[in-house]
């Protein structure tokens, strides 16, 4: 039914989507998975015509539908629901259904202005329609509420009710299940196969909810760096080794000291801490501590809420209930600057480096809140102990190449002379020898006296680098050890391919 | 040549007027994206101020020119605290805070009629200068000069508050990604405070220069025309950007001289505004300006 | 019975007036839905005005098909401004409307048809209460039914997210042309009507100032429905008359009527517009 053919998209530099080829049969159910930064969403707007590829071809039922607009898309039955939920927020639900309706239906404004009867029939068939797409996905009794006021996991049965209204023969699913609890997960299972079975439905779904995308799929795509690296059922996925690498990373060669460094005194104390966005919560009942000179690191699938709680940590998002406190001072609450005053360096996920200006200035913002003098004195060592950006000190920081901003971005949290210092993702996109060498720093870092978050999807690197390791799913910790032990452990195996 | 090279100056001295008017707008539009159409009201009180200080207080120019500065910088905090902040703490849309500021600028020119009434003000005998220099059949009055060289000192010395000084870093980080200058430590709404204050400082002594250029007459309706034009300017060199904006502003001046001194005086307006109309549908984004990209 | 009438003779004109501002906040109210903000309303207003005027007064026409060849006349100019203006997002596209605006106005000033900057005056007494106000009905009527109707939710969910509206099969640009066009045949209607009560028309009636006072009238309610604008329109034209004492603070009540609509009465058609956060 589907046929994507050497599909590639670039942007600039990057490579999102690298010449990837697969086919969905009619009646299928298929998952499309991989770490953060595969590709998968921008594939999914390719097909559906919010983005141009620079190559390759899309077939749709035999025709190409390869440059076409997305209304055009909609129009051959093809439907999509968003990964960052776009509803239209302040209708009510069944007004979502019914203008998910428009494709369909063809009264125009004169038949509307004089209330013919083609419009009255149109109207009537619609809300009919409307009601019983609402009742599929059990959303019945919340017909009158404005969407942004329904419950998130609600909000995405919406979508897909919204998306069913255009009568597509193929339906793309974007992360269906995110945020969404057991109960609800097993609920969408089921839907997503009557779907199939009732309705006579294919489905295109990228999830990182393994549970689900075992459960359901009849066939699974892996990307990874915008390429295809593994297709087939389920079991084959699931013990494909170059799957597991992507999403767990390589064994090193070099055998470590196991790292036990005993905590020493609390620098960061999180306990209970629940927190999320106006839609719901993502963490629930998170507790973590990070000692004296120990490197703790915090893992998990994609979604699960590693950024969160850094972001939660830093005064970005407002915690709902917990504590954190900052070497027994409580912050939770406190505003990002109040709290980077404290001592606290977060370099967020994809560096964030401020693109325009120098990467000099870039050093000096991160000092910004500091007080006192030797600034001078610090940008000058770090200028020297990393020569890619000594070299490069007047360079616009977004010329810089993805290592070199991620050093750039380390450097500059290292400016502020952090007492904790926190890193999100550092080896997110970044070619494995770039990878060696960031960690490398972290390790030094850390060998000077600082103590270290590090959250991280790449498992295995992470485990050999830090001293303890927490395991995030759903928003609760799941496990919590020494980070040699978990090294092994089937817990984290499942956590990520369930 | 000679008529030519003359416009050019006089078009160099208005358009250093519309290029101070054009940075308060784009340093505001830069740390905010919004449009600040109260700007040009703000003008036209510093100019007011400018008057009642020269006129009614009788003191010097230089003492009239920082009192149109100071009281438009403050104007510009009161305002962000009264009207912007409140917006911003509600999540409200840009285009809301556009529709804000021009229901500010109505009050202020309301304000400014009941102050200084609705008839043309003069600046006091004397203010202005009255020495000319000619060389090469081009005449260059001292005025022009010393507003020229006013917006100058200005300009540099903005530059080397954004580049130079730590506050400036802030205003600069903050305009290129507001959450990551906050993991840095830096308190957003005190820099956007600071932003509207250098922003309304400038119109204030924008609007006493530009009273000085035109034979010192000041009325509260004077910043209207400067509203769109700075608006224009910016819009030509690209939104948010400092050179684009002087650039901008130095393109009005000029090209506005020289189609009222080729062309037919009375499309003048015309021709700006259909300029403007067709660059924002070709080239949104400015001459110089580039896409601004906020990814969380 | 007589009271009334006399009332009436007395306040004919601001009755009249209020019947127009109506259909202006009207025309504004359109584009709105579709989630853009049109700050040119008032010149198309005035191309309605003069093109009536021109083909009364000139030419002896009869009142409806002047001011329905003056509201085609500006249908066609709102269209073709509005394909340019489809891809311009909010502000671009209040700016751009604005600088729109002001090449009517300065077009008016200079060319000889429209008389200058005096204007046209002397025009046919024309218009009175049963045209302006059956203009009216019709155009609370054709709201009514617009905003239940397939078009009306069509322009929601534009307003709402146009991306999402594109997915669910919405041709975004037709629907944007649509509403620019509607709002341009209002306005038209609107300026030919004023025209034949006034009897004059001049240049300033397209500048900045009275665009934004059509926005005043369209947001003052702030219900969310049509209702808003026509009671806005009805409500800021009349006030100030009923006022008269505050005549000298018009432009303050005007500004403050906004920032205070604006912040603390984000209801009705602001909200929907509140969504730009969320875009893309």
């Amino acid at each position: 039914m589907l046929e994507i053919a050497g599909l590639s998209r670039t942007f600039g530099g990057l490579r999102a989507v690298d010449e990837v080829s697969f086919g969905v049969r009619e009646g299928e159910i298929v998952g499309l998975i991989g770490p953060n930064g595969a590709g998968k969403t921008t594939l999914f707007n390719l097909v559906t015509g919010f983005q141009v590829p620079t190559a390759g071809r899309v077939r749709f039922r035999g025709a190409d539908i390869t440059r076409w607009s997305p209304d055009r898309v909609t129009a051959a039955g093809i439907a999509r629901t968003f990964q960052n939920i776009r509803l239209f927020r302040e209708m009510p639900a069944v007004e979502n259904v019914v203008v998910g309706r428009h494709i369909r239906t063809a009264a125009t404004l004169a038949d509307a202005v004089f209330a013919t009867p083609r419009y009255r029939a149109e109207e009537r068939d619609t809300r009919a329609r409307a009601r019983d797409l609402l009742g599929l996905v059990g959303l019945a009794d919340r017909a009158a509420v404005p969407a942004r006021s329904l419950a998130y996991g609600d909000q995405r049965r919406l979508e897909i009710a919204r998306a069913l209204a255009t009568e597509p023969r193929l339906l793309l699913l974007d992360e269906p299940a995110a945020g969404m609890n057991t109960t609800e997960t097993q609920a969408l299972m089921t839907l997503i196969r009557r779907l199939r079975d009732e309705h006579g439905l294919t489905v295109l779904l990228i999830e990182h909810d393994m549970k689900l995308v075992m459960g359901v799929c009849d066939r699974i795509v892996v990307l990874n760096f915008g390429r295809k690296i593994a297709e087939g059922a389920p079991d084959e996925v699931r013990r494909d080794p170059g799957v597991i690498e992507a999403y767990l990373g390589t064994q090193t060669e070099r055998l470590r000291d196991v790292r036990t460094a005993s905590p020493g005194a609390a620098v960061l104390s999180v306990d209970n801490l629940s927190a999320g966005y106006a839609a719901g919560d993502v963490l629930h009942d998170v507790s973590l501590e990070v000692g004296a000179g120990q490197i703790v690191t915090l893992i998990g699938a994609n979604g699960a809420g590693k950024t969160t709680l850094l972001r939660t940590i830093s005064g970005l998002v407002r915690p709902r209930s917990g504590t954190i406190r900052l070497r027994g001072v409580t912050v939770d609450g406190a505003r990002p600057d109040r709290i980077v005053g404290l001592g606290v360096a977060h370099v967020p996920e994809g560096r964030q480096v401020l693109a325009r200006m120098t990467v000099l200035d870039n050093l000096r913002a991160g000092a910004f809140a500091r007080r006192g003098g030797a600034v001078e004195q610090d940008l000058a060592a770090l200028l020297a102990r990393f020569p890619e950006l000594g070299d490069r000190r007047t360079q616009i920081a977004g010329t810089l190449s993805g290592g070199e901003q991620q050093m750039l971005a380390i450097a500059r949290g290292l400016m502020a002379r952090p007492r904790l210092l926190m890193l999100d993702e550092p080896s997110l996109g970044l070619a494995p020898r770039i990878v060696e060498r960031i960690f490398g720093i972290i390790r030094e870092v850390n060998g000077e006296g600082t103590p270290i978050l590090l959250v991280e999807q790449n498992a295995q690197l992470a485990l050999e680098t830090a001293d303890q390791g927490y395991v995030l799913e759903t928003g609760r910790i799941v496990r919590h050890d020494r980070a040699d032990r978990l090294l092994g452990d089937e817990a984290v195996r499942r956590a990520y391919l369930g | 040549m000679a008529v030519f090279l003359q416009q050019l100056v006089n078009g160099i001295s208005l358009g250093s007027v519309y290029a101070l008017f054009a940075l308060g707008f784009t340093l505001v539009f830069g740390v905010l994206e919004i449009i600040n159409l109260a700007h040009p009201a703000v003008l036209a009180v510093g100019a007011l101020l400018a008057y009642t200080l020269l006129a009614g207080a009788k003191t010097g120019l230089a003492l009239a020119v920082a009192g149109a500065c100071a009281g438009g910088g403050l104007l510009g905090v009161v305002l962000d605290a009264v009207a912007f902040r409140p917006l911003r703490l509600r999540g409200a849309s840009r285009l809301s805070s556009l529709i804000t500021s021009i229901g500010i600028a109505l009050i202020l020119v309301n304000l400014a009629q009941i102050v200084w009434g609705t008839e043309p003000l003069s600046y006091p005998p004397g203010t202005v200068p009255m020495r000319f220099f000619t060389a090469g059949g081009v005449t260059v009055s001292l005025l022009q000069g010393v507003v020229l060289a006013t917006v100058v000192a200005l300009m540099i010395g903005l530059r080397l508050l954004l580049i130079r000084t730590r506050l400036g870093l802030a205003i600069r980080a903050v305009a290129e990604n507001p959450q990551t200058a906050s993991l840095l430590g830096m308190p957003f709404d005190r820099v956007v405070a600071f932003t509207f204050f250098l922003s309304s400082a400038l119109a204030g002594i924008a609007g006493v220069l530009v009273g000085m250029l035109f034979q010192g007459s000041v009325s509260p309706f004077m910043g209207n025309t400067y509203g769109l034009k700075g608006l224009a300017a910016i819009i030509l060199g690209g939104m948010g950007d400092i050179t684009g904006a002087v650039l901008g502003g130095l393109v009005m001046g000029i090209g506005e001289v020289m189609i009222v001194q080729y062309l037919n005086s009375s499309y003048r307006d015309a021709v700006a505004f259909g300029l403007l109309f067709l660059v924002l549908v070709l080239r949104p984004t400015g001459l110089l300006g580039q896409q601004r990209s906020r990814e969380a | 019975m007589n009271a009334v009438t006399d009332l009436y003779a007395a306040y004919s004109t601001l009755v009249l007036f209020a019947g127009v501002a109506a259909l202006l906040a009207l025309s504004i109210y359109v584009t709105l839905m579709a989630g853009q903000l049109s700050l040119g309303n008032a010149a198309l207003a005035t191309i309605g005005g003069y093109t009536a005027a021109i083909l009364t007064k000139t030419y002896h026409a009869a009142l409806w098909p002047a001011l329905l060849a003056g509201a085609a006349l500006a249908t066609v100019v709102a269209a073709v401004i509005g394909i340019p203006c489809l891809r311009l997002r909010g502000i671009y596209l209040a700016i751009a409307t604005l600088a729109f605006g002001e090449v009517v106005r300065v077009a008016a000033l200079n060319l000889t048809i429209t008389g200058g900057a005096l204007g046209l005056v002397g025009i046919a007494p024309l218009a009175s209460f049963p045209h302006v106000y059956g203009a009216l009905a019709a155009a609370a009527f054709f709201f009514y039914r617009l905003e239940r109707s397939r078009t009306g939710r069509a322009f929601a969910a534009i307003r709402e997210d146009e991306a999402a509206a594109q997915a669910m099969g919405i041709r975004v640009m037709t629907y944007k042309v649509l509403a620019f066009s509607i709002a341009g045949f209002l306005a038209g209607l609107a300026g030919g009507l004023a025209v034949h009560f006034t009897y004059l028309i001049n240049p300033t009636q397209a500048s900045f100032g009275e665009a934004v006072t059509i926005l005043t009238y369209a947001i003052f309610d702030g219900t969310g429905s049509f209702a808003g604008p026509i009671l806005g329109g009805m409500a800021l034209t009349v006030l100030p008359e009923a006022l008269r004492f505050l005549k000298e603070y018009r432009l303050l009540l005007d500004g403050a009527i906004l920032v205070l609509v604006t912040t603390y009465l984000p209801n009705g058609v602001l909200d929907p517009l509140l969504r730009w956060r969320r875009r893309a």
